[in-house]
C-alpha cells in the first residue's frame, strides 16, 4: 500500500487543514519531511507513486525537458508560475498518470503517445463551436495574442496580411462576443461574476484572490508567457539608462525630475500605462499605481501611447516589450536601458532583462458546475501552452516559455 | 533525545539542505509529513516536540489568543513583519518553548505552606489568575477540544512574553513557583524527588482529559482561597474577544 498516496488524496480534499495552504512548495515540504522519516527509519524512500523515477520521466515528458535535471516539482513551478496553480497541475498530472500505468513499460514514447491522445493535450485538433467556445476577456496589452488565438481555434486561421485578426472579422464572424477587452479590473470582475472565463492578464495580485475566495470562488493563473516592461523616450532625451530602483521610483511618482537620473532639470510626463500593466508593474515592483485602478474606458488597440513620446521630449512611456516587438518604435523614440541591458529581443528572450513579468491565462476553478464546460476552458488553456499556442505568443511579441513538448 | 527536536536542529543549522525557502509555512508543513509517517508506523502521534498541540498553546499564549483554527506558523507570521523576522521568531519561541517543556523543578523553589501564610493583598495577585478564568470559561477548554495540557502551556507562553517586555510581576513569578508546591503538597507527592510538573502530577491523578481540568481548578480554587484570599468568578467578556482583532491588525516591528 502506498501511504503517501493516501495521504495525497487527503490533502487533496483540504489542503488548509492539512498542510497549511494548497500550494506546491508546501505539499513539496510535506512530501519531503514523510520521506526523511521514512528513509531514516527504513533507509529507503520505499514504492512512493511521486518518487518513482517514472513519475519524475513522465513530468518530463509531458513538458518536453528533461527532468531528472531539475525535478518535476521545480517543473510545475516554473511553468504554472503560481504556487497555487501548481498544485492543482500536480494532481491533474498525477490522475493522468496513474490512469495510463499501464502504458508504462513504453516509458518516454508511450507518455508521449498517452498525452497526445489525451483530450486534454489535443486543444487543437478538436474542432470548436459557438457552444463550447469559452469567453476571453483579455487586457489590452495581450489582445493582440488573444485575436490570434481565436483566429487560429475558431476561424481556420483566416488571418489578415498583418497576421492578426480585425474586430471586424472577428464580428463577421459572429465571434466578437466571445473576446472582449473592457479593462483588465472589469475583466476581473466579470470573471468572478460569470460572465467570462479566462482573462488573460498579468499576475492577479492578492486582493483580486479574496475577493474570489469571498465569492466562493478558487481563481487559477496558468503561466503561458512572458513579457517585458519597456520605457520609451523622445530622441532628444539625454537619459539613456534607468537603475532598478529609479525605474521604481518613477513608476511610483517619487522621483519626477529628469535631473535625478541625469538627464535635463525638467519635469518627467509620465504617460498613462497600457491596460494590464498595472498588475506587471504590481508584480515587478510589488505596488499598482493609484490611477490606473480607477480607469473604466479602454480605448481600441492603438499605438497612441507611444505618438505621445514623439511630440513630448519629456515624456516616459511604459509600455510592454511585445508592442515594440510587434509594432517597432516611431521615429523620435527610443527605449531607455535597465541596469545596462537594453530591451532588445536577445536581452528579454535571454532574461538579461531585468523588467520581466508573466503572461497568465486566470480562470476560475471551481465556477462550472458543468464538466464539459469547464474542461473546455482547461483545454483551451492548455493550447496556449502548447507548441502552436506557443508560436503564437511569440508572433504576437511576446516571449514563449520554451517549455512546450516539442520544445 | 526525542528524534522532531534533532531533526528541527538540523533544519535550524541548515534550512536549505531541508526546505525550498526559510519559510514557517514550509517547515510546518515538512514536520507534518516527518511526523505523519512516523505516526504511520507506531502509532504515535508526534514526537515530544510537538506533542498534543503544546507548542500551539505556547505560541497562543505568547501573542494572547485563542480559540482560533489558525496554525502556529500562520500566527508567527502574521506577527512579523517579513519571512526572515518571522522565521527567527520562531526559533527564539522554540527555545523558550523547550525550556519550560524539559526544564524540572527537582524540588519546588517554595515550599507549602509558605512561613508568611496570610492572605495577600489585592495588588500582589497575579495577572494570571484573570488568564486562568478566562480559559476556565472559555468553551474552547471546557468542552475538551483543547487538551488540558494546553493549559500550561498557554500561561507559561503569556509569562514568557511579560517577561521579555520587562512586565512580569513578582507575583506571577511566586504563583508560578508556589502552585508548583502547592499541588505538590495537595497530592503528597513532594517527596518524590520533585521530577514532575504540577499539570504532570494532576494527570497522573485525574481519569480523563476531562477530569483533569476539573482537578486541575478545583485545586486552583483551593490554593486562591489558601494564598491569596480570592475566588474566581465568571468573566463578563473573555479577553480573546478582542485579542483576535489584534492578532489580523497589529504587527510588530
Amino acid at each position: 500500500m502506498d501511504y503517501l498516496y493516501e495521504q495525497l488524496k487527503l490533502i487533496k480534499g483540504l489542503p488548509a487543514l492539512r498542510i497549511g495552504e494548497g500550494t506546491l512548495p508546501t505539499l513539496e515540504a510535506f512530501i519531503s519531511g514523510y520521506c526523511d522519516r521514512q528513509r531514516e527509519i527504513f533507509g529507503a524512500n520505499g514504492s512512493n507513486i511521486v518518487l518513482a523515477p517514472e513519475f519524475q520521466d513522465f513530468v518530463g515528458t509531458y513538458y518536453g525537458v528533461d527532468a531528472s535535471k531539475s525535478g518535476w516539482v521545480s517543473l510545475i513551478m516554473n511553468r504554472c508560475g503560481d504556487g497555487h496553480a501548481a498544485f492543482f497541475k500536480f494532481y491533474e498530472l498525477l490522475d493522468v498518470y496513474l490512469d495510463n500505468k499501464g502504458v508504462k513499460a513504453e516509458k518516454l514514447a508511450g507518455y508521449r503517445h498517452v498525452l497526445d491522445k489525451s483530450g486534454a493535450r489535443d486543444f487543437h485538433a478538436k474542432r470548436w463551436s459557438g457552444e463550447t467556445l469559452p469567453r476571453f476577456d483579455s487586457a489590452k496589452v495581450f489582445y493582440g495574442f488573444a485575436s490570434d488565438f481565436l483566429s487560429d481555434a475558431y476561424l481556420e486561421n483566416r488571418a489578415n496580411a498583418h497576421g492578426g485578426v480585425s474586430a471586424a472579422l472577428l464580428s463577421e464572424a459572429g465571434l466578437s462576443r466571445y473576446l472582449a477587452c473592457p479593462g483588465v479590473a472589469k475583466a476581473f470582475e466579470k470573471l468572478a461574476d460569470g460572465r467570462t472565463d479566462i482573462v488573460l492578464s498579468a499576475r492577479t495580485n492578492e486582493a483580486q484572490r479574496l475577493a474570489a475566495v469571498g465569492r466562493g470562488l478558487e481563481m487559477r493563473s496558468d503561466l503561458i508567457a512572458k513579457d517585458a516592461l519597456v520605457f520609451v523616450v523622445s530622441a532628444e532625451n539625454p537619459v539613456k539608462n534607468l537603475t532598478m530602483g529609479e525605474a521604481k521610483m518613477i513608476c511610483s511618482r517619487d522621483l519626477t525630475n529628469w535631473r535625478e537620473v541625469g538627464g535635463r532639470d525638467e519635469p518627467i510626463h509620465f504617460h498613462q500605462l497600457e491596460d494590464g500593466l498595472e498588475f506587471a508593474v504590481q508584480e515587478i515592483f510589488g505596488f499598482v499605481p493609484a490611477e490606473m485602478i480607477m480607469r473604466e474606458e479602454i480605448p481600441e488597440v492603438s499605438s497612441e501611447p507611444l505618438r505621445s513620446v514623439v511630440d513630448d521630449k519629456n515624456a516616459l512611456c511604459c509600455v510592454a516589450f511585445s508592442r515594440i516587438a510587434r509594432d517597432g518604435t516611431h521615429d523620435g523614440t527610443r527605449t531607455l536601458s535597465v541596469d545596462g541591458a537594453a530591451a532588445t529581443d536577445g536581452n528579454v528572450t535571454g532574461g538579461l532583462y531585468p523588467l520581466m513579468f508573466g503572461v497568465y491565462a486566470v480562470t476560475a476553478t471551481n465556477r462550472h458546475s458543468d464538466g464539459c464546460k469547464a474542461r473546455n476552458i482547461r483545454e483551451v488553456v492548455e493550447g496556449m501552452s502548447c507548441p502552436r499556442g506557443q508560436a503564437l505568443l511569440k508572433k504576437a511579441g511576446h516571449v514563449p516559455l520554451n517549455l512546450g513538448r516539442d520544445g | 533525545m526525542d528524534y522532531g527536536f534533532i531533526r528541527l536542529n538540523e533544519i535550524r543549522e541548515n534550512p536549505e539542505r531541508y526546505l525550498r525557502e526559510k519559510s514557517l509555512w514550509l517547515l510546518s508543513a515538512y514536520m507534518h509529513g516527518y511526523f505523519e509517517r512516523q505516526n504511520q508506523i507506531d502509532g504515535s502521534l508526534q514526537s515530544e516536540v510537538w506533542s498534543s498541540g503544546d507548542f500551539q498553546a505556547f505560541v497562543e499564549g505568547y501573542y494572547r489568543t485563542c480559540g482560533t483554527p489558525l496554525g502556529w506558523s500562520f500566527i508567527i507570521e502574521r506577527k512579523c513583519v517579513g519571512k526572515d523576522a518571522a522565521w527567527d521568531k520562531f526559533w527564539e519561541l522554540f527555545d523558550k518553548y523547550w525550556d519550560v517543556k524539559t526544564a524540572r523543578p527537582y524540588g519546588a523553589a517554595r515550599a507549602w505552606p509558605p512561613a508568611d501564610n496570610r492572605p495577600r493583598p489585592r495588588w500582589a495577585r497575579s495577572e494570571l489568575f484573570g488568564i486562568l478564568r478566562d480559559m476556565r470559561f472559555d468553551p474552547h477548554y471546557y468542552d475538551w477540544s483543547k487538551p488540558f495540557v494546553s493549559i500550561p502551556y498557554h500561561i507559561y507562553g503569556y509569562y514568557a512574553r511579560q517577561q521579555e517586555k520587562g512586565k512580569a510581576t513578582k507575583a506571577d513569578g511566586r504563583f508560578l513557583a508556589e502552585f508548583q508546591a502547592f499541588v505538590e503538597w495537595r497530592h503528597g507527592t513532594r517527596h518524590d524527588g520533585g521530577r514532575a510538573r504540577w499539570w504532570e502530577i494532576i494527570i497522573r491523578n485525574s481519569r480523563d482529559d476531562s477530569d483533569a481540568f476539573h482537578e486541575f481548578y478545583r485545586i486552583l480554587d483551593e490554593y486562591l482561597e489558601k494564598a491569596v484570599g480570592a475566588v474566581m468568578e465568571k468573566p463578563v467578556r473573555t479577553r480573546w474577544d478582542f485579542d483576535d482583532e489584534a492578532l489580523f491588525f497589529k504587527k510588530e516591528g
